[in-house]
C-alpha cells in the first residue's frame, strides 16, 4: 500500500495499518537520523491516501530545483522572506513547510501560513497532508504558535512533523504526536537501495551514508573527499602529529572560499570523529572505509578524553558557525586549542 | 496551440485572473494563466489553490491544445500593444509567441501537466441575483476580522435559502448581517458555508461588470464553493470551523432609538475622530432631550464636540464607541436616513438604516469603557 519505502518495515506497517483501518493519528512525528527516510516515507504515505499522486516527489527538498530556490532565497533579506513564506505544494492537498533562509529555520510567517491553509478542505477525496519538516529547526515562539492546531486539527487534516531527535522538541509538541521512530537500513536493504537507484561507487556510499539511504543519494562523493582531506589534516595537527604548516594551506583556502559553509566541513569533522572512536575502541564498521589505514594510525596516538574533547568543541563551533563565525579562524583555534589540550 | 484574439477581450478576461493569481514566487506555476484553445473560444483558467477563476473569450482557434503563461507579464505586455488581432502560439517547448502588427515577442511559460486540477462543477443549487449578493458582500465585508489567527471570522458566513440569503460577518467587535428575501426556487435545504473575503473580492468584480439582473448560477460540494456568471467560473474552497452563533449576539430589542441623517452623522463623526485616540478611535455618544452628542478628548492634542438636534425624550444615556466602526456602516448604507438604537452605557448598540429598505440591515456594535 506505501509502497517504495526501504528498510523500517514496522513504521511502514504502522502507518498502513491506519490507511486500511480508516483510523488515523492526524498529528505524527517521525524522527530519526538525517537522510533516513523521514519525508520520503511522509511524502509516500500521502500518496497512498491522496488521490493523483504522481508528482508529488517533486516537493523533495532534495531535488535540483527546490535546492536552487532554497539557495537563492539565501540572498534574500529577511523581510522578504517573511512576506513571501516558503512552502512547496505541487500537489494541492499536500503542503510542505522546509526550513529556510541561510540558517534552514522554519519561521513564524510559515506557521502562519499553516494555520491559514489548515482552514481550507481538500480539494478532493477526504485528506490534506501538512508535512513541516525539520520541526525541530521551529524557534520556540513558532512550535508554539502550532500548538492549538497540533492538538485539534480540522476532521481532514493530518500533520506530519518530522525531527532527528524527538527529544529536540518541546515536550508540549511531543505530547500531542504520536511519535514513530525510523532507524538506520540494515547493509542489506541499504544495498538493495543503491541498486535500485544505480548510484555509482555504492560500496563507499553505502559505508558513508550509514544506514541513511537520503545520505547515499545526495552525498557529493568528490566535494566529501576534499572536505575529508582538510579535516583530516586537522585532526592530524590538532592530534599534535606535525606542526601548523600542515594545516595552513587548508585553512587558507577554506576561509577564503565565500559558497562553502562551515557546517559542511563540520559535518565530515564528526563523521571522522566517530570512526575515530570505533577505531579507539577496538570496533572495526567506520563509515570512512577507503581510510582506514590512516584512520587506524592516528587512533592508535590519541586517546578518548581527546576524542571526547574535540567533540565538545565541534559542538561548540555548530553553535557559533549559526552566528556566521570566521571560517578559517574557526577552524584553527580548534586546532589549536585540541594542540594544547592533547 | 495557435489562437487569434481581439485585444480588449483578452485584456477584460486576463484582469479578472489577476486578483487570483499568486503574486509569490514559492509555487511558479501559480503565477501563470492556463490558456485552453478549443472550437471558436480560449478558457483562461487562474489558481492560488485557494481560489479559481475560469473565464473564456472567443477566438480564432487556430490549432487547438493548452499551456500556461506568467498571468502578469502577459497582461502587461498586451496592455501595451495597438487595439486588433493578436496572435498566440504555443511551441513544444513551452515558448509562446505573441505577434500583433509588426510586434513579436516570446514569452516563457511553463507545461500545463503541473497546473494544479480544479474540482469540477456540480449541480447548479440556486441561481442568486448577483446585484443582490454583491450588495450584501458590501455591507459585510467590512466587519470581517482582519486578525489573521482568528480564521473562522476570516469570512462571512453565507445562508442559502429557498426563500432568501442572509450573509453575516464578525470581527468580534461588532458584527453586520444582512438578509435579503428572495425567491430561489427549488432549493432542498438551506446551505451554510463560509465565504473566504478574497472571494467575497472577486464576485464584487464578476458583479461590476455584470448586467442588473444577471443571476449567478450557485453550487457548492463538500469543501468548495462555485459561483457561475455566464461564461465565468469562480471556485472558492470553504473556509472551516465553526462560525460564532451570532444568533444570540442579536439583541432581542432595545429600549431607546434616535433617528439620524447619515450625512450629518457621519460629517459630524469624521470631524469628532480626528481627536480620538488613534489606537481605540474611542468616542463618546451620548443622548439627551432631543440632542444627540458626540464628544472625543485626547489629553495633548484637544477635544472635539459636535451636538445634532433629534427627536429622543428617554432619560440621558452615555456610550463609548470605536467611531471607525460606525463610520464604516455608514458608508456601506445608501439610505439617506439611519436610526441607532441602544439601552444603556454596557449594552451593545444596533445600527439600522431608516425607511422600509426590502432587506433587512443590522449592524450591532460593542460598546467600550471610556
Amino acid at each position: 500500500m506505501i509502497e517504495n519505502v526501504f528498510g523500517n518495515r514496522a513504521v511502514v506497517e504502522t502507518l498502513e495499518t491506519m490507511v486500511r483501518d480508516k483510523r488515523m493519528s492526524q498529528t505524527l512525528l517521525l524522527s530519526g537520523p538525517e537522510g533516513v527516510g523521514k519525508a520520503t516515507l511522509a511524502r509516500r504515505f500521502a500518496a497512498a491516501l491522496l488521490p493523483n499522486t504522481e508528482s508529488i516527489d517533486k516537493d523533495d527538498l532534495g531535488s535540483e530545483d527546490n535546492r536552487e530556490l532554497l539557495v537563492d532565497r539565501e540572498k534574500w533579506t529577511s523581510e522578504k522572506r517573511s512576506d513571501d513564506p516558503l512552502f512547496f505544494s505541487t500537489h494541492s492537498d499536500f503542503v510542505t513547510f522546509p526550513p529556510d533562509g541561510p540558517l534552514r529555520q522554519l519561521s513564524i510567517q510559515q506557521m502562519r501560513l499553516l494555520k491559514q491553509k489548515a482552514q481550507f478542505g481538500p480539494l478532493k477525496g477526504p485528506w490534506r497532508v501538512f508535512l513541516i519538516d525539520h520541526i525541530d529547526r521551529a524557534n520556540e515562539q513558532a512550535a508554539n504558535s502550532l500548538l492549538k492546531t497540533l492538538e485539534e486539527p480540522p476532521p481532514y487534516l493530518i500533520l506530519i512533523l518530522t525531527a532527528e531527535n524527538a527529544y529536540d522538541l518541546l515536550p508540549t509538541i511531543r505530547s500531542r504526536a504520536v511519535q514513530l521512530t525510523l532507524g538506520a537500513l540494515s547493509d542489506a536493504e541499504m544495498k538493495q537501495f543503491v541498486k535500485a537507484r544505480g548510484l555509482d561507487r555504492s560500496e563507499q556510499r553505502i559505508a558513508l551514508a550509514s544506514g541513511c539511504p537520503g545520505l547515499a543519494v545526495s552525498l557529493d562523493l568528490d566535494v566529501y573527499e576534499k572536505r575529508r582531506t582538510a579535516m583530516l589534516a586537522l585532526l592530524r595537527v590538532a592530534s599534535g602529529q606535525g606542526g601548523m604548516e600542515g594545516w595552513a594551506k587548508f585553512s587558507e583556502s577554506i576561509g577564503a572560499s565565500k559558497s562553502e559553509k562551515l557546517e559542511g566541513y563540520l559535518k565530515v569533522l564528526y563523521m571522522l570523529l566517530e570512526d575515530l572512536l570505533v577505531l579507539h575502541e577496538g570496533g572495526s564498521k567506520i563509515r570512512n572505509i577507503d581510510l582506514e589505514r590512516e584512520l587506524r594510525a592516528l587512533s592508535n596516538v590519541i586517546s578518548f578524553e581527546w576524542i571526547r574533547k574535540a567533540v565538545g568543541k565541534t559542538d561548540e563551533l555548530v553553535d557559533l558557525a549559526r552566528r556566521s563565525i570566521q571560517k578559517g579562524i574557526a577552524l584553527d583555534a580548534f586546532a589549536v586549542g585540541m594542540r594544547r589540550a592533547g | 496551440m495557435e489562437f487569434a484574439i481581439n485585444k480588449a477581450d483578452l485584456v477584460r478576461e486576463l484582469n479578472l485572473s489577476q486578483g487570483v493569481v499568486e503574486k509569490k514566487t514559492t509555487i511558479p506555476i501559480l503565477s501563470n494563466v492556463l490558456i485552453e484553445a478549443d472550437g471558436d473560444r480560449i478558457v483562461l483558467t487562474a489558481t492560488d489553490l485557494e481560489l479559481g477563476v475560469r473565464c473564456s473569450a472567443p477566438a480564432i482557434v487556430k490549432k487547438g491544445g493548452s499551456g500556461t503563461i506568467p498571468a502578469k507579464k502577459l497582461l502587461d505586455y498586451v496592455r501595451l500593444l495597438p487595439d486588433g488581432e493578436i496572435n498566440i502560439k504555443f511551441a513544444d517547448n513551452q515558448w509562446a509567441t505573441i505577434t500583433c502588427g509588426r510586434s513579436k515577442t516570446r514569452i516563457a511559460g511553463m507545461s500545463r501537466e503541473s497546473f494544479p486540477e480544479l474540482p469540477h462543477l456540480p449541480e447548479v443549487l440556486a441561481e442568486i441575483p448577483v446585484k443582490t449578493l454583491a450588495m450584501m458582500i458590501s455591507k459585510t465585508i467590512f466587519a470581517i476580522s482582519a486578525e489573521e489567527s482568528r480564521f473562522t471570522l476570516n469570512g462571512a458566513l453565507l445562508i442559502v435559502r429557498a426563500d432568501g440569503m442572509v450573509m453575516v460577518a464578525t470581527d468580534s467587535h461588532r458584527l453586520a448581517l444582512v438578509e435579503q428575501k428572495v425567491q430561489l426556487g427549488n432549493l432542498k435545504a438551506p446551505y451554510r458555508a463560509l465565504l473566504p473575503r478574497k472571494a467575497m473580492n472577486e464576485i464584487l468584480k464578476l458583479a461590476a461588470d455584470a448586467e442588473p439582473d444577471a443571476k449567478l448560477m450557485f453550487s457548492g460540494d463538500d469543501n468548495h464553493l462555485f459561483f457561475t456568471l455566464g461564461q465565468r467560473l469562480l471556485i472558492s474552497r470553504k473556509l472551516t470551523g465553526n462560525f460564532p452563533e451570532f444568533e444570540r449576539v442579536l439583541p432581542k430589542e432595545h429600549a431607546h432609538a434616535v433617528s439620524m441623517d447619515r450625512d450629518e452623522l457621519k460629517g459630524a463623526l469624521e470631524r469628532v475622530m480626528q481627536f480620538a485616540d488613534e489606537r481605540s478611535r474611542a468616542i463618546k455618544l451620548t443622548a439627551a432631550a432631543n440632542e444627540f452628542r458626540l464628544h472625543s478628548s485626547l489629553s495633548e492634542t484637544g477635544e472635539s464636540e459636535e451636538t445634532l438636534t433629534v427627536s429622543y425624550d428617554g432619560p440621558p444615556v452615555q456610550i463609548g464607541f470605536n467611531a471607525q466602526y460606525i463610520v464604516d456602516f455608514l458608508r456601506a448604507t445608501a439610505e439617506t436616513e439611519v436610526v441607532f438604537h441602544f439601552k444603556d452605557g454596557g449594552a451593545a448598540g444596533e445600527m439600522r438604516p431608516g425607511g422600509d429598505a426590502a432587506y433587512t440591515y443590522r449592524y450591532i456594535i460593542m460598546p467600550m469603557r471610556i
